[in-house]
């Protein structure tokens, strides 16, 4: 059984060509429904599209590597206060900001993460949360270049004399960024270095036998998963246009958490289902809103409750989340009997 | 002036004690991180608030109530979450109790309101004088009663038999359980006392502190102190809370006002950078 | 001078000596097995050589390399792979998978280019697949191919095991109880392959096992450990009558008596 075409055929993007055309498909849907689905509509998509590259980034760490960081909204604030201040008060052009941001975050990320890495399990969770901590109080107080607990505008990013100043214009900037990032993840996931990764989340001892030297890959994975992070801290600051302290806190890196989780743990395309599923929640809740009953339907604490509760019912009840949900579907349908 | 810091210092160093022990008891029984004790500790406050206030109850008997409504909690919380992820790796049940803090938070605010709530003081407010110090008699009301819960649990693990019973099985799950000890008893009942302890932190907090939905974010400053004692260490946990408690008080004197916030985080950073296993922890090495 | 060698080597463990200054010499090409009751040290003797853990004193000496020196991560690279007692492998991963980290130390493209998956990264990672292939079809692995280790029975995950070692290209092979969980015939296509392991594919074994017709069977010389001391050094017909052997044996006589 299992008879190979050849040895390329395994490390294809895609198994089946057809997926493909999947792909176009959706393709020609974003760009269609980003232009003539109205400003609210582009928004969305934008903002989908930057909570997509955090939770690809942040799976690289959790859910590749099995190392659990409760930080990241720091390296997502690293990203985008870098960008702002590049562009508003150094007027370095975006194109050029868009990667420094993400090289400051994934420096950051290995300077910090090189010696915490020895740590595991809850301890890492506890330094990356001290991390966290620490960045925003920084921000707050280095006040000559963050503006402190004010905060920081943003200009809409101009490249080659054209400026993307409406959603659905920025809309390009963040597909082409997402489209990037979703293919060397993919590339490097699917090689060596995504191997040595999915490896150590399994057993350390048997990939240090290997040849994986633990420290360093770790600490490579801490820096890809910042570096990512930090890109979209950079689109999202010039997507919103004003960034505080307020949009990079605890609550934010369990939200990313909660996004991998419900998406997928060690999935690209679980990433994606995470993050589309988080970023469409506050609609889906809003919309719900007049079916609830009266009593909690008005209150602030229901969005966090939901949150709370489908963090616990999918570790709980669907660990693999929702793309482990479509794989059994999508088995359960070959199987089908006719 | 610095001995009055220290002296509230020592107080709510008590308080991050007693919340840092919440985990240290669970860690130690389950090697399992309970990200919600900071919660378990607000739930007491408001179950032992509205206990006094809207049902009338006497201080001392809404005490021992709210007690036992926490370690009930407590034994459904490991039965409803911790239970079916017994197999699961850390990071799981690390997010399982994140969600379970969110949930209990947002529970909160619903049924109490956002607001911030007057706790009834249970013991006299007129400021004493000790040595010529002057302060509020809650201070050294905290202080005492954690000395007196850490003796109590001290005295249990010691010399009761489902004490001695817990600690075994943290020591040797395999070994106890030949034993004819029943891990699952022993899971439940330590998440009960877990429970309890934390019901006991929320009521001692809420008289200086402040009582709101939020306040269980004071359980975050109880990270540091179980880290500095060792994860895995009672006497560590409240030492460990009184270092935090203290230092952070002094920090507030001689530093920059904004660094107070942060001091204990950057404390158990270094830490964990230099002896991640604490003061007291100790360090096992994988067998293979 | 041996291929390795062993000398002096103690370790222990709060306060219990696992092994006791013990010396041995493994020759290039040969088939050692290392013998002893349960609790003898023999497994506690491999995480030394694989640096997993680190002899209170004694020197370890491989091809001439003082191997004290290297971390646990190099020991690949010199040349070193090993199976695990308790099986180690990656059990969210497929097979071919698993035993394409046995590659890991082969790869020569750096993280930029493995981002554009292009080229060189792709006729390397062709090329790794290519031999992870030959090593399924030496072990008769081609069923297993694309499952997940987890739906494995455990004599085929000690095959993976296997399988991931030889995927190293080692000069020396560490077989841990390779032959525990494996019924008659498994552990006859085992004493196949590893005669196999050492005259196609040239590698030296080192074997601790506790089924004594394997052991008998494929061993040049045996060790034997008891107390995490070495009471014997021979060749099998030697082990078999030696008296030490035989009383350290007394408890487990059985184990005798099978081979």
């Amino acid at each position: 059984m299992d008879l190979r075409e050849s040895y390329s055929r395994d490390i294809r993007i895609f198994d089946k060509f057809y997926k493909w055309g999947w792909l176009a498909l959706l393709i020609a849907w974003l760009l269609i429904y980003s232009q003539a689905g109205g400003n609210y509509a582009a928004y969305i998509l934008n903002l989908i599209f930057i909570n997509t590259i955090i939770a690809v980034g942040l799976n690289i760490l959790t859910g590749y590597t099995g190392l659990i960081s409760l930080g990241h909204a720091a390296f997502m604030a690293i990203g985008a206060y870098t960008s702002a201040i590049l562009t508003v008060k150094l007027s370095v052009p975006f194109w050029l900001a868009l990667p420094i941001s993400g090289a400051m975050a994934g420096f950051i990320g290995f300077v910090v993460g090189l010696p915490s890495l020895r740590l595991t399990g809850i301890y890492l969770a506890l330094a990356t949360m001290a991390f966290g901590f620490i960045v925003d109080e920084i921000i707050i107080q280095w006040h000559s270049v963050t503006g402190g607990a004010e905060g920081l505008s943003a200009l809409p990013p101009t490249i080659c004399g054209f400026t993307f100043d409406s959603y659905p214009k920025y809309f390009f900037i963040t597909f082409f960024s997402l489209a990037l990032v979703l293919l060397s993840a993919k590339n490097l996931l699917r090689g060596t270095f995504g191997r040595a990764l999915t490896a150590i989340r399994d057993s350390e001892t048997a990939a240090e036998t290997m040849g994986v030297n633990l420290g360093w890959y770790k600490a490579l994975a801490f820096t890809l998963s910042a570096v990512y992070t930090g890109l979209a801290g950079s689109l999202y600051a010039h997507l919103i246009l004003f960034i505080s302290v307020d949009n990079f806190t605890l609550l934010h890196s369990i939200s990313f958490i909660v996004m991998i989780v419900v998406g997928g743990l060690g999935s690209i395309t679980g990433s994606v289902m995470g993050a589309v599923f988080i970023t469409m929640l506050p609609e889906i809740i809003a919309f719900s809103k007049d079916y609830l009953p009266a009593a909690i339907r008005n209150t602030a604490g229901l969005q966090a409750a939901v949150y709370g509760i489908i963090l616990m019912l999918f570790v709980i009840l669907q660990p693999s989340g929702f793309y482990g949900l479509w794989v059994k579907i999508r088995n359960w349908w070959r199987m089908f009997p006719l | 002036m610095i001995v009055q810091q220290i002296i509230s210092g020592l107080a709510l160093g008590c308080v991050y004690g007693l919340i840092a022990l919440g985990f240290v008891l669970i860690f130690k029984a389950t090697e399992v991180i309970n990200f919600a004790q900071g919660e378990m500790m607000m739930i007491g406050a408001f179950v032992a608030y509205t206990l006094i206030t809207m049902l009338h109850v006497p201080f001392v008997l809404a005490f021992l109530l709210t007690l036992i409504i926490c370690g009930c909690l407590g034994i459904i919380l490991e039965r409803v979450l911790i239970r079916p992820l017994v197999k699961e790796s850390v990071v799981s049940i690390i997010m399982v109790t994140i969600g379970l803090s969110i949930t209990l938070r947002a529970f909160a605010g619903m049924i109490w309101s956002y607001d911030t709530l007057d706790f009834p003081h249970p013991f006299p407010e007129t400021p004493v004088q000790i040595g010529g110090v002057v302060m509020a008699p809650i201070y050294i009301w905290v202080i005492l009663i954690t000395v007196g819960l850490v003796l109590l649990l001290y005295l249990f693990f010691k010399f009761t038999t489902v004490g001695i019973s817990l600690q075994a099985s943290a020591q040797n799950p395999l070994a106890s359980l030949l034993m004819g000890i029943s891990v699952k008893r022993v899971y439940a009942m330590t998440w009960a006392i877990s429970g309890m302890v934390g019901a006991v932190a929320g009521i001692i907090v809420a008289p200086i502190s402040f009582l709101n939905c939020n306040m269980g974010y004071l359980g975050l400053k109880a990270f540091p102190a179980a880290v500095i004692g060792g994860f895995n260490s009672i006497p560590g946990a409240i030492v460990g809370g009184v270092i935090i408690g203290i230092s952070e008080n002094l920090a507030g004197i001689y530093l920059p006002l904004w660094f107070k916030d942060i001091f204990a985080y950057v404390i158990m950073l270094l830490v964990l950078m230099i002896r991640p296993e604490g003061i007291f922890g100790t360090h096992e090495q994988k067998k293979v | 001078m041996a291929f390795l060698s062993l000398e002096n080597l103690t370790i222990s463990f709060g306060g219990v000596v696992a092994v006791h200054s013990v010396s041995l010499n493994v020759n290039e090409g040969e088939i050692l097995s290392i013998i002893g009751p349960n609790g003898a040290g023999k497994t506690t003797i491999f995480n030394c050589i694989s640096r997993l853990y680190k002899p209170d004193s004694g020197e370890i000496t491989f091809q001439n390399r003082n191997i004290l020196k290297h971390k646990a991560h190099q020991m690949s690279n010199l040349g070193i792979a090993r199976t695990f007692q308790n099986i180690e492998l990656f059990t969210n991963m497929t097979v071919i998978e698993n035993i394409l980290l046995g590659r890991h130390i082969f790869r020569r493209c750096g993280l930029l280019s493995q981002t554009f998956f292009y080229g060189k990264t792709r006729s390397e990672e062709i090329g790794h697949r290519r031999k992870a292939e030959e090593v399924i079809d030496f072990l008769d692995l081609q069923a297993h191919r694309n499952k997940r280790i987890g739906s494995l029975p455990y004599g085929v995950q000690k095959l993976v095991e296997l399988g991931r070692a030889l995927a190293l290209e080692p000069k020396l092979l560490l077989m841990d109880e390779v032959s525990s969980g494996m019924n008659l015939e498994e552990t006859q296509d085992l004493m196949i392959w590893i005669t196999d392991i050492r005259e196609d594919l040239g590698i030296t074994l080192i074997l601790v096992e506790h089924d004594m017709r394997l052991v008998m069977g494929v061993s040049d010389r045996i060790a034997v450990l008891d107390y995490g001391r070495k009471i014997a050094e021979g060749l099998p017909e030697e082990i078999q009558s030696n008296q030490e052997v035989i009383k350290a044996y007394l408890g487990d006589s059985n184990a005798v008596a099978k081979g």
